[in-house]
């Protein structure tokens, strides 16, 4: 009786931590929603209006027939849909061979993979733009893809590491026993069980390449070409912007990406990992 | 065996290294070498940069003490946030899908349109914040008008973008094995004891992960100086990769750039070594040992 | 386990070819469709034109470069709109080698490339062509005395707009309209005070006039470069002395000029403070929705102002000793190394021509020709339109051609330096924290190791 009761006063308190915190957190997405709808000069009021009078559906038609964002984004899908699958693919594979598979160097060369991270991309932009050069490869996509078939970023395989390491290596050895090898190791045993983790690394790279501006910006010339990225900074000229358009667009190119993460959230849900196996 | 599946599982990631990072990371410490100004000549000066930049150049202490300054304050804040809203997220309540959608939504809104919304909630006449204090009868601040509330405000303004760290952290909890917490229910543990001695140790993997991503992305910092601040006000918010950016596309300055990226880049490599060192101390990896 | 590496290595291989293929058959696509227009005979030159702008500009360029693709079959240009981080993106060309013929270029990296001979000089096409000798005079960038990287994209100046309506209801006499009648500074703030109102309709005038609630202000002005500049001039102080060589912002007329500024925010009230105008909205909402009653602002805003149902004015600016503004905007440039100077030379006599580009009948551009100014058809040309108001022949184009000078990025070297060192120490001055001489002479010390003298 005081049991469940406490649990439900727990429960109740937990609810309104949740709520509360939505409400603010939900502040940035609604203003952008709110600004879509509404005109420059509302837009600028202050205090500032949350209801959009009238309503300008006209920022959503007119920002979404200025730019060709049909094209734009089947041009950031190609991308994405090369980039993700190498990144997933071969961040696995180095995570798993930095975090289980014994080499020599193996830690050396994982210390020099992370130091990629530290280094300020501004002063290696140019070298690096040069090397694409040389191999032809400007004004193209591979740029922006081969790379994420090279290992898809210390990021990723750091953090496939660090959740690979967390599973028991009795799994390995009795799979090793019944014949197995690490490749089916790596896809029967820790992917499954990583599941979470592989999500989180998809998600973000899928985010990570629908938002990059820099590298298409730096490496495509063709208009034709270019990504949303690149499509939505077009509304903020050098000194002035269509606001009302420029938060259309936005919340247009944000949507999919919003509805992208409640999908795939579904799968950070225990059971799906050691619970099941082990139990 | 396992050495060679060790190396051919390994070989993307390390020929991706030798082939896109190291040749520019090395051209650029080259680069500090020089004084070269693109368009312009390319002389060898040794460390003349270097030594510029650690005697006569102002810009340089200051956007380092402020990056500092930021970093120190927006890890662990962040790092609190991330975990504490995971814990949350990962009860079983009812439209839980929802609620971390929502918490994850801040980290996707394009930053000019965020900094247009901080813009209002920082301004010191109309702004949310000040008409909160004053109407709980305390003063208002200038925020990110003030050279000394400048960087804290932008500090406490990160932790609305904790979504990715909170999302590792979820997914490092799905991750904590089930028979753990039964075993402490069957010694009559609670919540408290489950979290600490299980949660917690199983969860350090992960911490360890985000420790270190934060150390690295902070010091980096510079999207809010380029988007809200440029800089300011008096250089307050003069960021790292800030003055670094400036100097290297709008100065041109690459060489000098190039020896400021070094410098950057030694700072973040010694504290990651630093806590990769410690990890060994509280990191628990059930892979390994036990 | 040999084989097992063999199998993986095929995997990986085949995994890289398919990505490859994958790839650079998108990648081709592109330059096959522009293949295809080459037709027959002559090979046409092809040029690269690259260009920032928000999506309007970039439709009107758009037309312009199909227009002049039509007309020129001898050549193709190839424009690319570059919507951000243009810095970024021209140093790495410029670094790797991969420049495009034409382009829009910042001041200063301008007279930098132009004085290392990365740009082409245009001295000797000014005798070939009139359309480029026979320009305004202030529009010229010339990295040295006996060169010229030519002009800017188009004319722009400070200007002064005001809302006439809440002038008819204050029965305020509106701006004037010609240099010489330009108010005096204390005329100006006398004026700006009667438009500021607070929330219970009391101007700075009245006893109970409420400084902490300002509702509606009599001015606002930029605190950027532009905003201050003209003032400068106007009362014979600059940035540096003649040469280049001498900080001179300390002088007792940079003084007066940088106080009587900071006043209009924190003395008078009559115009909101830098951090209020964070979140003001651009010069022609803050006048429709009355937040302001006259707006210092570059003629560039023009534009927006065609979509914005308002009665509106404009104005000279007012004046410290001499009515003055300044020239400024950037300019459009031709790389040293492109394989055809000459076809680059028509494009770019053509990009900005009035009669090609309708961006200056919309009212963002103005035309750099002497003729526009004093021609009363080629005025009409561009001016005769719903966009220009009917005093803009006056308070603009008379205005230019009389009292403009130029901006600083047009001579002073190492701007791209000086300017953000200015920028950060004024930030005090416009928050309050110090007045205008202190702020000023603290300044000497930080920019004058970064003076180098002047262009020319």
């Amino acid at each position: 009786m005081t049991m469940s009761r406490t649990r439900a006063v727990s429960r109740i308190f937990i609810y309104l931590i949740l709520i509360a915190g939505s409400i603010v957190m939900l502040f940035p997405f609604a203003w952008l929603l709110r600004s879509s709808f509404m005109s420059t000069a509302q837009i600028f009021i202050f205090p500032p209006e949350w209801i959009p009078r009238p309503f300008e559906w006209r920022n959503y038609t007119d920002a979404l027939t200025i730019v060709p964002f049909g094209r734009y984004f089947l041009n950031t899908m190609t991308i994405e849909l090369f980039a993700v699958t190498g990144v997933v693919l071969t961040s696995a594979m180095a995570g798993y061979s930095f975090a289980r598979l014994k080499w020599p160097g193996r830690n050396m060369m994982f210390g020099l993979v992370l130091s990629a991270l530290m280094m300020p991309y501004a002063v290696t932009l140019i070298p690096t733009f040069t090397l694409w050069k040389s191999l032809g490869a400007i004004n193209t996509y591979l740029p922006l893809i081969i790379p994420a078939w090279f290992g898809g970023g210390a990021f990723n395989i750091f953090l496939l590491r660090q959740f690979f390491s967390t599973i028991p290596k009795d799994l390995d050895e009795a799979a090793y026993m019944d014949g197995a090898n690490p490749l089916t190791v790596l896809w029967r045993i820790l992917v499954p069980l990583s599941m979470p983790a592989i999500i989180v690394i998809t998600i973000f790279t899928f985010i990570g390449t629908w938002n990059d501006f820099l590298g298409p910006l730096i490496y495509l010339s063709d208009g034709d070409k270019y990504t949303l990225a690149l499509g939505l900074a077009s509304f903020k000229g050098m000194y002035n912007a269509q606001w009302g358009y420029l938060m259309a667009a936005s919340t247009a190119v944000v949507a999919p990406i919003v509805l992208l993460f409640f999908v795939a959230q579904r799968y950070f849900i225990e059971g799906i990992t050691l619970t099941g196996i082990k139990g | 065996m396992e050495r060679n599946w060790g190396i051919a599982f390994a070989m993307p990631a390390v020929l991706g290294f030798f082939l896109f990072v190291l040749g520019p990371v090395v051209a650029s410490f080259f680069f500090s070498l020089t004084d070269w100004n693109i368009g312009g000549q390319m002389n060898f000066t040794g460390f003349g940069n270097y030594r510029e930049m650690f005697t006569e150049d102002k810009l340089f202490s200051k956007s380092l003490f402020v990056t500092l300054y930021y970093s120190l304050g927006s890890i662990p804040l962040g790092f609190l946030a991330a975990f504490i809203i995971a814990l949350l997220l990962n009860q079983k309540v009812k439209g839980l899908s929802v609620f971390r959608t929502i918490y994850y939504m801040p980290v996707l809104v394009p930053s000019i349109a965020n900094s247009m919304l901080w813009l209002w909630l920082y301004n010191p006449d109309f702004g949310l914040f000040n008409s909160l204090l004053n109407g709980i009868g305390l003063p208002g601040s200038q925020w990110i008008y003030d050279e000394t509330m400048a960087v804290p405000s932008l500090i406490l303004m990160s932790t609305w973008g904790v979504g990715n760290a909170m999302v590792i952290f979820l997914a490092g909890l799905q991750g904590v094995p089930g028979h753990l917490y039964e075993a402490v229910e069957v010694d009559g543990g609670g919540a408290l004891r489950k979290f600490w001695h299980v949660t917690l140790p199983s969860m350090t993997p992960t911490i360890f992960f985000n420790v270190v991503m934060g150390t690295i992305g902070t010091l980096q910092v510079f999207d809010q100086a380029y988007v809200m601040t440029n800089g300011g006000p008096n250089n307050a918010t003069l960021f790292y990769i800030y003055y670094l950016y400036r100097t290297a596309f709008s100065e041109s300055e690459m060489g000098y750039a190039a020896a400021l990226a070094w410098v950057l880049f030694l700072i973040i490599l010694a504290l990651t070594a630093l806590v990769f060192r410690s990890s060994k101390f509280w990191v628990y990896y059930e892979g390994e040992g036990r | 386990m040999v084989a097992y590496r063999r199998k993986w290595l095929v995997w990986f291989t085949a995994v890289c070819l398919l990505v490859a293929t994958a790839c650079s058959g998108n990648g081709s696509s592109g330059a096959e469709g522009g293949e295809g227009e080459a037709g027959s005979g002559k090979e046409p030159v092809r040029l690269k034109f690259m260009y920032w702008g928000s999506a309007f500009e970039k439709q009107a360029m758009e037309n312009m470069v199909e227009a002049f693709n039509k007309s020129h079959p001898d050549i193709v240009v190839q424009a690319e709109h570059v919507p951000g981080d243009y810095a970024a993106k021209i140093n790495t060309l410029m670094a790797t080698n991969e420049l495009p013929d034409i382009a829009y270029l910042s001041e200063p990296l301008s007279m930098k490339w132009g004085a290392e001979g990365r740009l082409l000089d245009m001295k000797p096409y000014m005798e070939l062509y009139p359309q480029l000798a026979e320009r305004l005079e202030q529009t010229y960038y010339n990295p040295a005395p006996d060169k010229t990287l030519g002009t800017n994209t188009a004319v722009e100046i400070i200007t002064l707009y005001y809302n006439k309506d809440l002038f008819e209801e204050a029965g305020v006499a509106p701006p004037p309209t010609k240099g010489e009648n330009a108010w005096t500074w204390d005329e100006f703030v006398e004026t700006a005070k009667k438009l500021t109102k607070d929330n219970n309709g009391n101007t700075p005038f009245d006893p109970g006039f409420n400084p902490n609630s300002i509702v509606q202000y009599g001015v606002s002005f930029p605190t950027w470069i532009g905003g201050w500049y003209p003032f400068l001039l106007s009362n014979g102080g600059d940035i540096t002395n003649d040469d280049g060589t001498q900080y001179t912002l300390d002088s007792p007329e940079a003084i007066e000029v940088f106080q009587k500024l900071q006043d209009l925010m924190y003395v008078h009230h009559v115009a909101p403070t830098a951090t209020q105008q964070q979140n003001m909205p651009a010069t022609n909402v803050r006048l429709q929705t009355k937040k302001v009653a006259m707006a210092i602002d570059g003629q560039w805003a023009l534009l927006d102002f065609a979509s914005t149902k308002m009665n509106f004015g404009m104005g000279v600016l007012p004046k410290f000793k001499e009515p003055k503004t300044i020239v400024l905007g950037s300019p459009t440039v031709i790389f040293a190394n492109t394989a055809h100077p000459d076809e680059a030379i028509r494009f770019y006599l053509y990009h900005n021509d009035p009669k090609q580009v309708d961006l200056y009948a919309k009212g963002l551009w103005m035309p750099l020709e002497e003729k526009y100014y004093t021609d009363p058809a080629e005025i009409a040309y561009w001016t005769d339109n719903e966009a220009h108001p009917p005093e803009y022949k006056d308070a603009v184009i008379d205005f230019t051609l009389n009292y403009a000078g130029r901006s600083p990025m047009y001579f002073l070297k190492n701007m791209a330096e000086i300017e953000p060192v200015i920028n950060a120490a004024l930030d005090k001055l416009w928050t309050n924290k110090e007045p205008a001489e202190k702020v000023l002479r603290d300044l000497k010390q930080e920019v004058q190791p970064l003076l180098q003298g002047k262009y020319q």
